[in-house]
């Protein structure tokens, strides 16, 4: 075979075997088999695409919870405040309520169309307090409002900080609108048992705890029963069946009586006494500031009065200094009383005092507050006393037989001792206004 | 570009860019025209790449179906059968990977097909079968390409982008294998 005879035959056999598919071709009208090659590559397009969607939706998801969690505030405490209403505030780190809940229908009152988020942990209280004042829960009549506070946190020093500042803004409310009542205040980490008791029965974690604790205390209590009792008549129950809180919860009491000047406030704060442990700071414990005794004592009870009132006398540095120095200086009184007798008038509330016609709460004679002084001083050179009796004269007061022999004798002697007796009446009036403090 | 017309009359009809514009038109008429200009080009660069009758057949229908969607996107440079063997090629490797992950890529089994089914001279399917043989798929297309389809050698190297001088030396050679073997295998 020559090439040019096998290239023939190359020729031949290609061009038979040449198939004709035009036909085929032209049936197939929508081009399925080209779909099929598609669709051969389309699922791996597919997954990619799906992979991809895949991880863009867990992207979004992710950068959306992250986002959804960054802006949701951060609850560090939980403050109770319980009177009977029970009002339970969410705060974040930085004392702004982050949330309010109404625990019972009484707290649904108080919070009526009231909007505390995002408002500061001691505005808040100061609202829901006067919301209850409004609403009838505290009333400036009884004397026997009791607030439990609690406030719910790991952090001691914290949980102090938001119980006096919760403690501050509820006394100020209450002195705004001349209240009186009892703040109980606990500040015991919530156990898990206390919150799960708290829940069953609808009430704050801070009464939850309270109550549990009175039914520990008393045996004879069942903690079911004490759960429908307001803070008030929990109170009343505890003094009932002298059932012992200290260490528990600490009370503070708001004696105030806000028409009165306080003139022996001291700190700023005598409003409130606490009454369990601290008893030093009653006026038997600070003889140091009590002033010399006279030969002469008086056997009324006023003494006795003063040191029952409750009142700290004046024992600071501070309020102790216009005692000492005030006597040096010339006081408008002295020219009815005594030259030698001096009232401070520098003082510029003083003067205002003394200008309206109102007694001095200084001794005319020492310069001592009255509170101080009682009385006892002996800065007139010996005018205050009776002459006939060697009694002061507010104790003798013109009944000593000497003096009812002398009124009748000697008419000048009579209107010295009125004019002293007017002075010192004046003066007991102040006293008895002191002790009336109490 | 001027291909080998059709076998029956053996006259050169050209290929055209306004012919594919036709066919991108829609025109049936100028698809049909398209195909019988082109079928034997087609089949030939198909086998040559395949060594196989009914793949290629397959290839065949697949690269026209494939023209007549993708015509729209054809750019007219002058070379429309250099764009249909370009489509073509691409099937073919196609398949050929995919038979390859089946494990069924050895062609040659079915080589007989050609010789057997087809072709009833046997001297040509003697033939046919060696050139698709000892030659390599470079030497097939250009062997196929010239003597079945009566390309120039420019024209193949154009169309499948070889070097001229390597179109000239591959062809050479391939001839001269081929007809050793064939010789040999009919001497034997």
């Amino acid at each position: 075979m020559t090439k040019k005879e096998m290239k023939q035959s190359l020729r031949n056999a290609v061009l038979t075997a040449t198939p004709d598919v035009l036909g085929e071709i032209l049936a197939v009208q929508n081009d399925s088999s080209v779909v099929e090659f598609k669709k051969e590559s389309n699922p791996k397009s597919h997954i990619i695409s799906f992979r991809m969607a895949s991880c863009a939706i867990a992207a979004a998801l992710m950068l959306f919870v992250g986002i959804f969690f960054m802006v949701q505030p951060t609850v560090d405490s939980i403050v109770s405040i319980d009177v009977n209403p029970s009002i339970e505030l969410s705060v974040d780190p930085q004392d702004t309520v982050v949330s309010c809940r109404a625990l019972n229908e009484d707290a649904v009152n108080v919070l009526d169309g009231m909007d505390l988020n995002r408002m500061d942990l001691g505005t808040a209280t100061n609202l829901i307090i006067e919301a209850m004042l409004q609403e009838g829960y505290l009333s400036a009549d009884s004397p026997e409002n009791t607030i439990l506070i609690s406030v719910a946190n790991d952090d001691a020093e914290k949980v102090q900080r938001l119980q006096s500042k919760v403690t501050s803004s509820v006394d100020a409310t209450l002195k705004q609108n001349h209240t009186k009542a009892t703040i109980l205040q606990q500040s015991d980490p919530v156990t898990d048992d206390v919150k799960s008791f708290a829940k069953d029965n609808n009430i704050s974690v801070g009464k939850a705890d309270f109550v549990k604790k009175i039914a520990e205390k008393d045996q004879n209590l069942n903690s079911s029963d004490l759960v429908a009792m307001s803070i008030k008549e929990l109170a009343s129950l505890v003094d009932i069946h002298q059932i012992d809180l200290s260490g528990i919860v600490t009370t503070e009491i708001d004696p105030e009586v806000p028409e009165e000047p306080d003139f022996v406030d001291s700190d700023g704060d005598d409003n409130i006494v606490k009454s369990p442990g601290n008893e030093s700071s009653k006026p038997e414990n600070n003889p140091s500031s009590v002033p010399e005794q006279k030969p002469v004592l008086p056997e009324s009870g006023n003494s006795d009065a003063v040191k029952d009132s409750g009142i700290p006398p004046q024992t600071s540095p501070e309020s102790s200094e216009p005692a000492e120095e005030k006597p040096l200086e010339n006081s408008s009184s002295a020219a009815t009383s005594d030259p030698a007798g001096t009232t401070p008038i520098d003082d510029p509330d003083q003067k205002v005092l003394i200008e309206e016609g109102e007694s001095s709460p200084y001794c005319e004679y020492c310069g001592s507050l009255l509170s101080v002084c009682e009385g006892k001083c002996d800065q007139s050179e010996g005018k205050q006393y009776c002459k006939y009796c060697g009694q002061l004269l507010s104790v003798c007061n013109g009944t000593c037989p000497g003096a009812q022999t002398s009124e009748q004798s000697d008419p000048p002697a009579e209107t010295e001792l009125d004019e002293n007796l007017g002075s010192i009446d004046g003066l007991m009036i102040t006293q008895g206004s002191v002790m009336q403090k109490g | 570009m001027l291909v080998p017309g059709n076998r029956d009359d053996g006259k050169k009809e050209q290929l055209t860019d306004s012919l594919m514009r036709e066919v991108a038109d829609g025109d049936r008429a100028a698809f049909e025209q398209l195909y019988r200009i082109t079928q034997n080009s087609v089949y030939c660069y198909l086998l040559a790449i395949v060594k196989s009758h009914s793949t290629a057949e397959d290839l065949m229908q697949d690269t026209y179906l494939s023209v007549r969607k993708s015509i729209q996107h054809y750019i007219p440079q002058g070379k429309p059968l250099a764009w249909i063997f370009t489509i073509a090629r691409n099937l073919a490797y196609m398949e050929l990977r995919r038979a390859q992950r089946q494990e069924s890529s050895d062609f040659s089994e079915e080589e007989n097909h050609v010789g057997v089914d087809v072709i009833s001279n046997t001297i040509d399917n003697l033939v046919l079968q060696k050139a698709l043989e000892i030659l390599n798929e470079q030497e097939r297309n250009i062997v196929l390409l010239h003597v079945t389809q009566g390309f120039k050698f420019r024209e193949i190297s154009s169309l499948l982008d070889i070097p001229i001088g390597t179109v000239l030396s591959c062809y050479n050679r391939a001839i001269k294998k081929l007809y050793k073997a064939v010789n040999e295998d009919r001497a034997g």
